[in-house]
C-alpha cells in the first residue's frame, strides 16, 4: 500500500508540474498589457515601463515560469497585480471558506445520493427507481445559477426567511451561524451533484447486482440482506468513491458560479475576480490551487478505492 | 409605458427628495438632538462590485471612493445645491485670477495613528499623486497643479498652470482626500492600511468582500459620527442584494442597480431614492477616421437615435433622455436649450447620401462586458442606426482587455462609461480637451479648447454659464459621441436609517451624519 501512495503522489506531483505549465503558458497568451490594466489608461511610459520592470513582466517567459515554481516550491505565490497584497494571505482563508464548502457538499450529495441509488437499483423499475430517476433529471437540468436564486427566493426572502441570503461567518466564531450560512450554497450545490451522484451509484449497483459473484451468493442461499451489504454495497461503493473524487473537480468548478450568487468570499469568487481584472499571478494560483485539490482527491480517491477493493492491487 | 413602475418611481423620488430637503432644511442644533438620541449601532450597507483598494490616489472605482470617503478627509468637501465648502480646510481664497490658491488648515485635526494633520502631510498627498511613476490614474482631475507649497505649518499654496475656477471643487474629489506623511512613506501597503483623519477608523479589509470600520473616537468635528460601526459588503448579485435587504442583513443599498429598483421600493419599510444623475454611456464615434470624419455621417447617426424610449429602455425608467453632450441635468451649468435632438430617419439618410454613403457603412463596434447596460446599449443603436445604413457590428470583450487594447487608443469605435463628476469642466475637459484631457473622439480643436479653457478661468458664474451653454451647443451637433441617456442615482435604506448621503454623486457618501433610529436591528 505504501508503495501505491508514493506511486501515485509522484504521479501527482508531475501532473501538477504539467498543469502549472499549462497555466503559465495560457495565462502568456492572454490579450492586453497587464501594466496598463493595473495602473490604467492614464498611465505614462514611464511609469508602465517602471512596473513591468517591477513585475518582471520584461524577463523570458522561461525564467518567469521558473521564478513562479520555485516561488510556490517554498509557499511565495507572489502578489496580487491588482490589490498588492501577498497572494498566500488572500487565499488561505478563501480556500478554506470554499474547501468547507465543498467538503460539505460531498458529504451531504454523498448521504442523500448513495442510499437513493442502491434503493433505485434494488428495485429496478419500480415507482421508487422511476421517482427517483425522474427528480435526478430534473436536478441535472436545472443550471446552479438558475437554482441558486430560486433557493434564495423560497428561503432566504419572507415569507419564510429562514436562512441568510448570503455571506459567511467562519466556523470558530459561531458555529451556528457559519451552518445557517453554509445552508443555502451546498443545497444548490448539491442539487446537481447528488442528481449526477444517484445515477452512478445506480448504474455500479445494477452492474455489480448482476455480476457472476452475486448470482453465487444467492445461489448459496445467503440472505439478500447480506448479499447486499456484503457483496454489492462494498464494490458498489469502489465505483461511486471514484466518482465522487471526479465530482470533486465539477464541484470546485460550480462554487466560481454559487460563490458569486451568495456573495461567499470562497477562491471561486476570487477566481471571477482574478480573471475580470486580469490579476495574472491571482489566476495562476487560484487555478493551480483548484488543480492541486483536485489531484489529491483523485489520489485520496485512488488509495481508498484500493482499500476497499484489494484485488486492485 | 409601466404606469405602475412610474409611480411608484414618482412616489419614492417625491418620499427621497423631501426626506433630503428636510435634512437640509431642519436647523443644525435640531439634527444634532436627533441624532444624538440615536447615536451607537452598526450600520452595513451593501456595495455591487469593485473594493479593490482602500489607496485613496490609486482607486478608480466607485466603492474604493465611497469607503475612502469615510476613512479620510479632503480638503474641501462637497455641500447639496453644487456648493464647495472647508473640510480639513479652515479657509480658501484665490489669487491672480485663480491661478493661485491657498488653503489654511484646521488646528489640532488628528489622523488615526495619532500625528497632527500639518501642512507637510498635504504637500506629501500631492506630491505623491504627481510622481509619474506613481502614475495616479485621476491625477488629471485634480486640476492643472504644477507646484504645491508650505505657507507655515498650517498653511498651503497651489500654483496651477493655468487659472481654474473650480479648483476648490476639485480638491473635494474622491482622489484628493489627505494622507498622513507617514501613510505616504507606507504607500505600499495603503492598500489595505488607512491613514486618515476621517470619521471611521478602519479594522479589517478584505479586498472585494468587505470593508469594517469603527468610530474614530478623536473626530475633529465634534459629537461625529453617530454610528459606532460601519460595515461595507460587497454583493456582486442583485438577488443577493434584495434578499439582504429584505431580510436587514443589509441596512441600505449604496448603489441600487437599475433593474430591482422598484422591487426593493416596494418592500414595506424601505424607502428608494432616485437623484437626478450624470451617469452615462457614450457611443465614441471617433472623429479622425472614416466615415466619422465626416460631421454629417455623426449628425446622421444622431438623428437616428430614439432618444426618450432608448433612456426608458436602458435605465428601467430610472434615467432621463441624453443629447450627445454629458452635461445632464444634475450638472449646475447644464443648458435647458436647445430642446431635446428628435429622430428624424429621412434627414439621417439624406445626410448619408451628402456625405457620399449612399449604399451605407459598415463600422466596428467595441463594447465591454461590464457594466452590462453598455451590451443592451450596443445592441438597440445598431437596431436603429442600422435604418439610415449605418451598420455598427458588435464585439464584446472582457474589461480588462477592453481597458487595455481599446478605450482611448483612436482605433476603434466603442462605448464608453463614465460617472458623474462634482462640476462640469471635470467631465468636459476629460473628454473634450486635447491637452488636459484625453480628446476621447479625437475631435478636438483649438477652438474647442480654447472655449473649455476660457471657461475654466471664468469666475464669473454668469459668464461661465453662457461658455458652457456654448460648448454643449457644439458638442451636440458636431461631437463626437451619441449620449443618449443619464442614468439617476438610486438608492435605498430601510426608514430607520436617518441621513443616509444621497447625492448626485453617489460615491461622495460620507456617513458621519447618519445615525439608526428605533427598530434598526444594528444597535
Amino acid at each position: 500500500m505504501l508503495a501505491k501512495i508514493i506511486s501515485r503522489s509522484v504521479t501527482g506531483l508531475f501532473t501538477l508540474l504539467m498543469v502549472s505549465l499549462v497555466i503559465f503558458v495560457s495565462t502568456q497568451f492572454l490579450p492586453g498589457d497587464a501594466a496598463v490594466t493595473l495602473l490604467g489608461d492614464n498611465a505614462t511610459e514611464e511609469a508602465l515601463s517602471h512596473l513591468r520592470e517591477e513585475l518582471g513582466l520584461n524577463e523570458p517567459a522561461v525564467t518567469q515560469y521558473l521564478r513562479w515554481v520555485g516561488g510556490i516550491v517554498q509557499g511565495d505565490f507572489g502578489v496580487s497585480q491588482t490589490l498588492g497584497l501577498p497572494i498566500g494571505t488572500i487565499l488561505g482563508d478563501r480556500f478554506i471558506a470554499s474547501l468547507q464548502l465543498t467538503i460539505l457538499t460531498i458529504l451531504v450529495a454523498a448521504i442523500v445520493a448513495i442510499p437513493l441509488g442502491v434503493l433505485s437499483a434494488i428495485g429496478q423499475g419500480s415507482t421508487i427507481d422511476r421517482t427517483v430517476l425522474s427528480i435526478s433529471y430534473l436536478g441535472i437540468s436545472i443550471p446552479d445559477f438558475v437554482f441558486g436564486p430560486l433557493l434564495i427566493v423560497a428561503f432566504a426572502l419572507p415569507p419564510l426567511a429562514l436562512l441568510p441570503s448570503s455571506g459567511y461567518v467562519p466556523l470558530s466564531d459561531d458555529p451556528l451561524a457559519w451552518l445557517r450560512h453554509m445552508i443555502l450554497p451546498v443545497t444548490a450545490l448539491t442539487a446537481v451533484l447528488t442528481a449526477h451522484l444517484v445515477r452512478q451509484t445506480r448504474s455500479g449497483m445494477l452492474e455489480v447486482l448482476k455480476s457472476d459473484y452475486v448470482r453465487t451468493a444467492r445461489l448459496k442461499g445467503l440472505p439478500e440482506r447480506q448479499v447486499l451489504w456484503r457483496h454489492c454495497l462494498r464494490n458498489g461503493l469502489a465505483t461511486t468513491l471514484t466518482v465522487l473524487a471526479l465530482d470533486l473537480g465539477f464541484v470546485m468548478g460550480s462554487i466560481v458560479v454559487i460563490e458569486e450568487v451568495f456573495a461567499y468570499p470562497g477562491i471561486g469568487r476570487l477566481t471571477v475576480f482574478a480573471i475580470g481584472d486580469r490579476d495574472i499571478p491571482l489566476i495562476q494560483a487560484t487555478t493551480l490551487v483548484i488543480a492541486a485539490t483536485f489531484v489529491v482527491a483523485n489520489i485520496l480517491a485512488d488509495i481508498a478505492h484500493s482499500m476497499l477493493n484489494p484485488k486492485l492491487e | 409605458m409601466d404606469m405602475e413602475k412610474l409611480s411608484i418611481n414618482r412616489r419614492t423620488f417625491t418620499k427621497g427628495v423631501a426626506a433630503t430637503a428636510s435634512a437640509l432644511i431642519l436647523p443644525g442644533y435640531m439634527r444634532q438632538a436627533v441624532a444624538a438620541s440615536n447615536s451607537g449601532g452598526k450600520l452595513t450597507v451593501a456595495l455591487f462590485k469593485d473594493l479593490r483598494t482602500l489607496n485613496p490616489i490609486m482607486g478608480i472605482f466607485g466603492n474604493e471612493w465611497r469607503c475612502t470617503a469615510n476613512l479620510y478627509n479632503n480638503l474641501t468637501r462637497l455641500v447639496p445645491g453644487g456648493g464647495v465648502e472647508g473640510d480639513l480646510a479652515e479657509s480658501f481664497e484665490s489669487l491672480e485670477g485663480a491661478k493661485v490658491w491657498t488653503f489654511k488648515l484646521r488646528e489640532g485635526v488628528k489622523f488615526h495613528e495619532g500625528s497632527e494633520l500639518t501642512s507637510a502631510d498635504v504637500m506629501a498627498t500631492f506630491n505623491k499623486s504627481f510622481d509619474p511613476i506613481t502614475s495616479a490614474p485621476y491625477k488629471g482631475e485634480l486640476g492643472p497643479i504644477a507646484s504645491v507649497e508650505a505657507t507655515g505649518k498650517y498653511g498651503v499654496r497651489f500654483m496651477l498652470s493655468s487659472p481654474m475656477a473650480d479648483f476648490p471643487k476639485a480638491m473635494a474629489g474622491a482622489t484628493a482626500r489627505i494622507i498622513s506623511e507617514a501613510g505616504i512613506a507606507d504607500f505600499d501597503n495603503l492598500n489595505a492600511k488607512a491613514y486618515g483623519t476621517g470619521p471611521f477608523r478602519l479594522v479589517d479589509f478584505v479586498p472585494n468582500e468587505r470593508v469594517v470600520m469603527e468610530r474614530n473616537p478623536h473626530y475633529f468635528r465634534e459629537g461625529l459620527p453617530h454610528l459606532d460601526q460601519v460595515v461595507m459588503r460587497v454583493l456582486p448579485d442583485n438577488t443577493a442584494q434584495q434578499a439582504a435587504l429584505q431580510n436587514q442583513e443589509v441596512d441600505a443599498i449604496a448603489e441600487v442597480d437599475a433593474p430591482i429598483f422598484a422591487a426593493v421600493s416596494r418592500i414595506n419599510g424601505v424607502t428608494g431614492t432616485q437623484i437626478p444623475g450624470g451617469l452615462f454611456q457614450n457611443v465614441v464615434l471617433l472623429a479622425n477616421q472614416a466615415p466619422f470624419d465626416n460631421p454629417k455621417v455623426r449628425e446622421a447617426a444622431k438623428f437616428c437615435i430614439e432618444r426618450a424610449p432608448l433612456a426608458a429602455a436602458l435605465t428601467e425608467n430610472t434615467g432621463s433622455p441624453g443629447d450627445d453632450h454629458p452635461i445632464s441635468s444634475a450638472y449646475e451649468f447644464h443648458n435647458e436649450s436647445p430642446a431635446l435632438r428628435q429622430a428624424n430617419l429621412s434627414k439621417a439618410r439624406r445626410l448619408m447620401r451628402e456625405a457620399g454613403y449612399s449604399n451605407g457603412v459598415e463600422i466596428d463596434l467595441v463594447v465591454a462586458n461590464n457594466p452590462s447596460s453598455r451590451n443592451r446599449l450596443a445592441v438597440l443603436v445598431q437596431a436603429m442606426t442600422a435604418q439610415a445604413g449605418i451598420n455598427f457590428k458588435i464585439e464584446q470583450m472582457d474589461n480588462a482587455r477592453y481597458g487595455s487594447t481599446i478605450w482611448n487608443k483612436g482605433k476603434k469605435c466603442y462605448i464608453g462609461n463614465y460617472g458623474t463628476r462634482p462640476y462640469a469642466d471635470a467631465i468636459l475637459t476629460k473628454l473634450y480637451h486635447s491637452r488636459l484631457g484625453i480628446d476621447e473622439g479625437r475631435w478636438a480643436t483649438p477652438d474647442s479648447d480654447a472655449m473649455l479653457d476660457r471657461a475654466r478661468e471664468t469666475i464669473d458664474p454668469v459668464e461661465r454659464r453662457k461658455i458652457y451653454g456654448e460648448f454643449q451647443k457644439l458638442s451636440r451637433n458636431n461631437g463626437p459621441f451619441i449620449i443618449s441617456s443619464f442614468q439617476d442615482s438610486l438608492f435605498a435604506n430601510w426608514n430607520y436609517v436617518q441621513d443616509f448621503p444621497m447625492s448626485a454623486i453617489s460615491t461622495d457618501m460620507r456617513l458621519e451624519q447618519t445615525s439608526l433610529g428605533d427598530g434598526a436591528p444594528g444597535k
